[in-house]
């Protein structure tokens, strides 16, 4: 209800974000940023808190203490330490989760990963983006045709050229039907660090009607392609794209605009009720059970 | 000690000059001597004859196409012989190892030797293939993905009896659907030594190609400098 003294809106409205170390592109992940930042105090700080718990109000006093792990451990928005990983979760639920695509490997892994699934039983799978890192559009791309059955435009890639002083086309990307069609009930993990190619595979994939997309929030908004970096004194770092990733008719895609509205929503919004923020603390394979329960669910 | 003595005399051991002999050469008209062998690196066409017109190749491991890494078998047949004319045919088949891609591949191979000057024309019809499972219906589907139109053009110069120089120009005369859009220029310095062989080159992909791991079809023109080393056994 209120945080040191302000309504929790307004401490977070008073919280800045211009030492967070990553993008935040979208209203969405700006107020998430802030989220994460609002319990962040000088050591020995004392911060007032009233909090409503099912109608109780309850104060209390919170002293801030030394947390020695990095800042993104602390603010959770550490990338990936593996490229991929499967494993069935029930008798026919596999699971396979993406770290990155960055190479052929990430391509190999994912075709490797569905057949491995298939053979051991699994029906349905939850295919989870969370933390995905982005990578490499074409594999992106590669990795989407095994769940589409026909070639289908993915994005028009444009770079910074500055002879014209104007963007350039560079190349198209075109999604191919693969080794493998995974056309069986699926439900894509994304969380707001979704990043890039990582928004690309859940651009393509939500449309498809055997997918459904699943998470808190939508992904980063940060789909243009990287690459330019302005290094200051004191270890700044300016980062900005240096390319723009297109649809057929010219427009950005998944990248926010001036409204800071962009990225994969996904279709089906986990609600940060008291109960799932309480369940998500206590188990971090929360949102994974949540999509177990929604494909036993399903028709 | 007994294993360099033999090295020694391989590499001593006399052979004839490129001039009188352009076999073993990649990318030309004219086979092995029957059970004449030639071995290269696991990325390169090894060969063996296996009549007076015929030998049998395999690339152990072939990465042309790095979406379709995998092993390739193919033959190489003489059809017409004369002083000066050569042309053979080479059909080939690729297995990727995820099982899940073949490439078939007919080439006609032809080749103007004027004394120590040779002209190559090699002409090439890549077919790839894909083998597809749907999961929901447990079935697999073959069906063509891929169409290339490969052509070469290249000079051999023989330099001496040991040394040749190669030049080549290929374009890609039909790349998935579009034509002549990029081309590769090479060069390259071939040496003998007995039954070792060494060619150290460079060439240049010039022109807007189609891949399929990083950027897809390109829109812009692409210029791409590249070395070439290929080292082989012959005997």
């Amino acid at each position: 209800m209120s945080y040191d003294g302000l309504p929790v809106e307004d401490a977070l409205a008073a919280t800045p974000l211009h030492c967070y170390p990553i993008g935040l592109a979208t209203n969405a992940r700006r107020r998430a940023g802030r989220v994460r930042l609002l319990g962040m105090a000088p050591v020995g700080a004392v911060i007032e808190v009233d909090v409503d718990r099912g109608g109780e109000v309850l104060t209390a006093s919170l002293e801030a203490e030394v947390d020695a792990r990095g800042v993104r451990e602390r603010l959770g928005i550490e990338p990936p330490q593996e490229r991929s990983e499967t494993r069935m979760l029930t008798e026919d639920i596999g699971y396979l989760k993406l770290g990155w695509e960055a190479t052929l490997s990430s391509e190999w892994d994912v075709r490797r990963g569905l057949k491995q699934l298939y053979a051991d039983g699994a029906r349905r799978l939850v295919f989870d983006l969370r933390d995905n890192d982005g990578g490499t559009d074409q594999t992106a791309a590669n990795i989407v045709g095994m769940f589409y059955d026909e070639r289908r435009f993915y994005e028009r890639i444009t770079m910074y050229d500055r002879r014209i002083d104007g963007q350039r086309v560079i190349s198209e990307v075109w999604i191919e039907p693969q080794e493998v069609l995974w056309d069986l009930p699926t439900i894509v993990l994304l969380n707001g660090n979704t990043v890039s190619s990582g928004e690309g595979i859940a651009m393509m994939l939500g449309p498809l009607d055997h997918v459904t997309t699943v998470g808190f929030e939508g992904t980063a908004a940060s789909f243009g392609s990287s690459g330019s970096t302005t290094k200051f004194p004191e270890g700044w770092s300016l980062v900005w794209p240096a390319g723009r990733g297109l649809d057929a008719d010219g427009n950005i895609l998944l990248d926010s605009d001036e409204t800071l509205e962009g990225g994969v929503v996904p279709e089906h919004l986990i609600e940060w009720t008291s109960a799932n923020r309480i369940a998500l603390a206590a188990d971090a394979d929360f949102e994974i059970d949540y999509a177990v329960e929604l494909l036993e669910e399903a028709p | 000690m007994r294993a360099i003595l033999i090295l020694i005399v391989m590499l001593g051991s006399t052979t004839s000059a490129w001039a009188d002999d352009w076999r073993g050469l990649r990318n030309t008209a004219g086979t092995l001597e029957q059970l004449e062998v030639v071995l290269r690196l696991p990325t390169g066409p090894s060969a063996i004859g296996v009549g007076p017109s015929t030998e049998l190749t395999v690339t152990p491991m072939d990465i042309s196409d790095l979406s379709a890494i995998g092993t390739r078998l193919g033959a190489k047949q003489d059809l017409f012989q004369s002083d000066r004319f050569t042309w053979s045919v080479a059909p080939s088949l690729l297995q990727s190892w995820s099982l899940g891609r073949n490439e078939l591949r007919l080439q006609s191979l032809h080749s103007l030797t004027m004394s120590r000057h040779r002209l190559h024309l090699d002409l090439g019809l890549e077919l790839g293939v894909l083998r597809r499972k749907t999961m929901s219906t447990d079935s697999s589907k073959w069906h063509v993905d891929r169409v290339h139109v490969p052509a070469e053009l290249g000079y051999d110069f023989a330099w001496s009896g040991r040394t040749l120089l190669r030049g080549s120009l290929r374009p890609m005369v039909y790349d998935e659907g579009r034509w002549l859009t990029y081309t590769h220029v090479r060069a390259a310095w071939v040496r003998r030594w007995g039954v070792f062989h060494l060619a150290l080159g460079a060439g240049a992909l010039i022109g807007k190609p189609s891949e399929h791991v990083f950027l897809g079809t390109y829109d812009h023109v692409l210029a791409f400098a590249y070395p070439q080393i290929d080292l082989w056994f012959q005997f």
